[in-house]
């Protein structure tokens, strides 16, 4: 295993060369100062602002909403985020483009507003479905001071 | 791997404060965790291997070697390896930003390097991070062609893949305990702490929130929707569900897309000018009116067209064998056959074709049952199996014959 790791990571920083080696001979066509900024600013906007609107929200939900229902509005936002981030480029183009290249000629807003409908709907009925199996649940439980180990069950979810 | 104060008091002098300082960011895990992140890891780590491989091949069809020509067979190669890399691409997108979300407090680890090869292992990352969120953005934007910068996409979108691919390698090399260990972490793991902001206080916020197996499933039901949403362009039965789908065939003229019209090419009026003639040179060289070439004798093939972009049609062509001219011209199957098109210029007037897919190529005058329209080519395009959209080249005015 151990060779493994070290044939692999050897390999590893050979192609990493190999491809960082390229990108500064052929300099005319890949512009490395131009894409050095591109680089930079991939890991601003991501880990500098991305992700902290994530943490921010993530804070805000665990603040204000209730552990169970919260679960199930945190899985329906990542799906939704994750959608919608594919989804912006498209909805920003859609439209600037020449008759005949049958491209981004759907209406993305619509059809993003649809898929948010949808992922809104099934963690909805998910949710519900928990809730309806939890009360079921709950009912079958003997009383809190019939419980034979003298704790209390954990019913709060 | 563990921090450990050692590195620290070995150096002697300490550049950095042992504690970190009041402002540092710090996180509850909440929900991140080794579990998580080795599953998502593994199924980006299986994505970004079909997107470089596919890429290569897609790579090869720019810039094949003399003696290893593209094979004719199977028909469909270039569009189901095209249609993978596109679409695996896509899905990368959603699995990648996962993947970064479950490591995020790791960018504020103290100290934040405990030794020069723990920089550098971060450096490394840091490299792997931006090359491949740079590289599957750009991706992205290709597909729609837009392009906000001044570099060659091509060139950049492929040597980026390299570095890309490379530091993915050494960061599973530096990580594969770690991967190991998380792989082997059941997913049904309860968390106990909230996911929370820069002080986590678990007296006032609720314990409870989203489980391991919550978050797999909502990151991985983000990737499915992007794949099954996008993947119409080249799967015909996913095109109804194709709600984020950039091409649509179907809506296409003669139901296959354009990519580059007559008038981007700049041949409206010579496309259609009296004194068209086709030029075929070589050993005994001749020229074609085009009532001549459309008397020539036609064949039908079925053959689907695939552009780099990902999108594919499948598609009914008739036209002259390609072969039948190369032979007139004194040329052979041997034969190293360059097209030339009508557009003045262009990085992709010219193309060249050899070995099997010049065989199996037609110079084609009919598209699914109709003449061809300007902006498929007419008066006469290349069609060939198992060859990129953009190297069928249209509007061909000379066909130069070589050894």
């Amino acid at each position: 295993m151990r060779t493994a790791r070290w044939l692999l990571g050897t390999v590893g920083v050979l192609l990493l060369g190999y491809g960082a080696w390229r990108i500064f001979q052929y300099s005319q066509a890949t512009q490395p100062k131009q894409l050095g900024i591109w680089l930079l600013a991939a890991l601003v906007l991501h880990d500098g602002i991305l992700s902290w609107l994530v943490v921010g929200v993530g804070w805000l939900l665990a603040r204000f909403v209730p552990g169970r229902a919260r679960a199930y509005l945190q899985g329906g936002l990542i799906t939704a985020g994750l959608v919608t981030l594919v989804a912006a480029p498209l909805i920003y183009r859609h439209g600037k483009s020449q008759p005949g290249q049958a491209l981004l000629e759907r209406n993305y807003l619509a059809n993003l507003l649809i898929l948010l409908a949808a992922i809104a709907a099934v963690t909805g009925l998910a949710y519900l479905v928990r809730v309806r199996q939890e009360a079921r649940v709950a009912k079958l439980r003997p009383p809190a001071d019939q419980v034979s180990t003298g704790r209390s069950p954990a019913g709060s979810a | 791997m563990d921090s450990s104060p050692k590195a620290q008091t070995r150096s002697g002098r300490r550049l950095l404060p042992a504690g970190r300082p009041p402002f540092w960011p710090v996180f509850g895990d909440g929900v991140r965790s080794e579990a998580i992140t080795a599953r998502v890891g593994s199924a980006l780590g299986i994505a970004f291997g079909l997107c470089f491989v596919t890429g290569l091949l897609s790579h090869y069809q720019y810039a094949p070697w003399g003696w290893l020509p593209i094979p004719a067979a199977p028909a469909w190669g270039y569009r189901l390896s095209q249609g993978t890399h596109v679409i695996t691409g896509l899905v990368s997108i959603p699995l990648l930003i996962t993947k970064l979300w479950s490591v995020f407090p790791k960018l504020f680890e103290w100290p934040p390097a405990r030794s020069v090869v723990h920089a550098l292992e971060r450096l490394s990352i840091a490299v792997l991070v931006s090359a491949s969120l740079v590289e599957v953005g750009i991706g992205l934007l290709n597909i729609l062609t837009w392009y906000p910068w001044r570099f060659s996409f091509i060139d950049v979108h492929h040597w980026l893949a390299w570095v890309v691919i490379g530091s993915l390698l050494l960061h599973i090399a530096v990580k594969l305990p770690i991967i190991r260990r998380g792989l082997a972490d059941p997913v049904a793991g309860r968390i106990t702490a909230p996911e929370a902001g820069s002080e986590p206080d678990p007296e006032t916020v609720p314990a409870g929130g989203i489980t391991r197996r919550g978050v797999l499933i909502a990151g991985g039901a983000g990737a499915g929707i992007v794949a099954l949403t996008t993947a119409g362009q080249a799967l015909t039965p996913l095109h109804p569900v194709a709600l984020l789908g950039v091409r649509d065939p179907q809506r296409a003229p003669l139901g296959v897309p354009i990519n580059r019209t007559a008038a981007q090419a700049g041949v409206r009026q010579l496309a259609v000018a009296p004194t068209y003639r086709l030029r075929v040179t070589g050993p005994t060289p001749f020229e074609l009116t085009l009532d001549e070439l459309e008397a020539l004798p036609g064949v039908q093939r079925s053959l689907p067209i695939a552009c780099v972009e990902g999108w594919s049609a499948g598609a009914r062509w008739i036209g002259v064998e390609l072969m039948d001219l190369v032979t007139r011209a004194g040329g052979n199957a041997d034969s190293r056959v360059v097209l030339t098109s009508l557009e003045p210029d262009g990085p992709y007037r010219r193309s060249a074709i050899s070995g099997s897919q010049l065989h199996a190529a037609l110079l084609a005058t009919h598209l699914n049952g109709q003449r061809l329209t300007v902006d498929h080519g007419y008066p006469l395009r290349l069609i060939a199996p198992d060859r990129a959209g953009v190297f069928n080249t249209k509007w061909l005015t000379r066909i130069e014959v070589g050894r």
